[in-house]
């Protein structure tokens, strides 16, 4: 799966709090995307099994909320890309460094 | 709440409405959330980019979908489906045969008056077929549809062939 670098900012975020529920609001403010980005990328991360997805009722008489948290399998998916897409952007530095 | 925070809930749920079944969860999550968004400007920003998430989402779910569907009309199936019904047809030209071989017989019988032809060529050639086919369609519809389909479209070939021949022959 390639990830965007926006699909990283969400992992990445996931992995502040690994074992807590996140609501989407919440992540959205955390990682600064808009619901539009965010939500197709909470959908594909579901579907690959990589995010679990659950309803809480927090109010009587208010709809459910949302929560997501990384799946086993996510977290070291995340992990791994997080600290792959980090090296990444440290090389490139290092070489701008390098060449100014 | 506000005039802008309910036309924004309004716009999301008439689009979580008519989005498939599958996407509606992930469109009322979305709706959900709006609840939670400070400002009345932001709220609004928020459901215009959940509607245009469950647009992306709603339509990938639908190609998905249709994509499925392809692969299920494969060539084999269709040719399954077929079968039957060339199988009609194959029995009505089969018939029809059987006709034409009766009718060139006749024609070169020692007794028979060739004054007759054009009688024994309508009758053998158009009516006699035409009414097996007819009867056969109507004892087949039921239990054997697609088969009764090939001989009734067999019988619909002969006849509009028979009409145009005897208008160009008049």
């Amino acid at each position: 799966m390639r990830l965007s670098r926006q699909t990283i900012q969400v992992l990445d975020a996931f992995l502040d709090t690994p074992t807590e529920w996140r609501y989407g609001y919440d992540i959205s403010r955390s990682t600064g995307l808009k619901s539009g980005t965010l939500y197709p990328i909470l959908i594909r991360l579901a579907e690959h099994k990589l995010l679990e997805t659950s309803w809480e009722t927090t109010e009587a008489g208010k709809p459910p909320r949302h929560m997501y948290r990384l799946t086993r399998k996510g977290l070291s998916s995340a992990k791994e890309h997080v600290r792959a897409y980090n090296a990444g952007r440290s090389q490139q530095t290092a070489l701008g460094g390098a060449k100014s | 709440m506000s005039l802008i925070r309910r036309t924004a809930s309004r716009w999301l749920g008439a689009m979580i409405r008519y989005s498939p079944v599958q996407c509606q969860d992930w469109g009322h999550a979305m709706l959900r959330e709006s609840d939670f968004v400070e400002s009345n400007w932001s709220a609004l920003r928020w459901a215009l980019g959940s509607m245009a998430a469950l647009c992306r989402y709603s339509i990938s779910v639908e190609l998905n979908a249709l994509d499925r569907k392809c692969r299920e009309l494969s060539v084999k199936r269709i040719v399954r489906g077929l079968r039957p019904l060339l199988s009609g047809v194959a029995v009505a030209l089969i018939f029809l045969s059987i006709c034409i071989a009766a009718f060139s017989a006749l024609l070169h019988a020692s007794w028979f008056d060739q004054a007759q032809q054009r009688l024994a060529d309508r009758v053998l050639i158009v009516a006699v077929p035409e009414t097996a086919y007819l009867a056969g369609v109507m004892a087949l519809w039921r239990r054997r549809k697609t088969f009764a389909v090939g001989i009734l479209s067999s019988g619909v070939l002969l006849i509009v062939h028979a009409i145009v021949h005897f208008a160009s022959h008049m």
